[in-house]
């Protein structure tokens, strides 16, 4: 199992990502930029496309 | 948008993910549970983009037209996400009438309702042991005495498990 796939839940209850978040992104900063696949078609999406006419907004999150 | 993750509590019902099948799967299992309208992009298996916006397990951004961060929270809440897009509308409406705009910086600590009852029942979707390691890593972190509600929630609620 890969670091960021972890096959068991922090012991420490991601204390340290969460501290760290405040100073990981800046608000005013660019939008990092990715490819992701819709789920709806199996298509590659470039998300800076996304923002490119309009704002966007993004939740992340898994089914657990 | 919402960006389909790492599993954040891996468990029986939600093992970590091992592919990208595997993940496309319980991103379609994740939309069908919770009737998920919006649409649904799943990151690389390797969490890059996750990674990239702080790797929390339910955070949330607004992004202006034109790719700058207007927005960033360390949970997802709709209302101040309500409040953020009202703010961005108000933003807009400036610019159409011709006002002149600058930006500022606000830090907002808010507060959102913690429902334990409803917490704990999502983690036993994922299966039993996602129950009994997020109890453990409280227990780790802050003692018996703050883990004792969420063991009495799971005495009380895990029947035949």
């Amino acid at each position: 199992m890969s670091e960021y796939n972890k096959a068991e839940f922090a012991r420490d209850l991601e204390v340290d990502t969460f501290r760290g978040f405040r100073d990981h992104l800046q608000v005013g900063d660019r939008a990092p930029k990715g490819t992701l696949v819709d789920l709806a078609d199996g298509t590659e999406v470039q998300l800076k496309t996304l923002w490119r006419s309009g704002p966007l907004f993004l939740e992340f999150g898994s089914f657990s | 948008m919402f960006v389909y993750t790492r599993e954040a509590h891996p468990a029986e019902n939600a093992p970590a993910h091992r592919s990208m099948d595997d993940k496309l799967a319980m991103a379609r299992r994740f939309v069908e549970r919770w009737g998920v309208k919006r649409r649904m992009l799943v990151d690389a298996l390797d969490g890059s983009l996750h990674r990239a916006y702080g790797t929390l397990p339910n955070m949330s951004y607004l992004v202006r037209r034109g790719g700058r961060l207007a927005y960033k929270a360390n949970w997802t809440d709709a209302h101040t996400i309500r409040a953020a897009l009202e703010q961005m509308l108000r933003e807009q409406a400036d610019a159409d009438s011709g006002v002149r705009l600058t930006p500022y910086t606000v830090e907002w600590q808010a507060m959102r309702a913690n429902d334990r009852g409803a917490f704990m029942s999502g983690l036993l979707d994922a299966g039993p042991r996602a129950v009994q390691e997020f109890i453990d890593a409280y227990r780790h972190s802050y003692g018996d005495k703050v883990a004792q509600p969420l063991q009495d929630w799971w005495d009380a609620n895990r029947g035949d498990q």
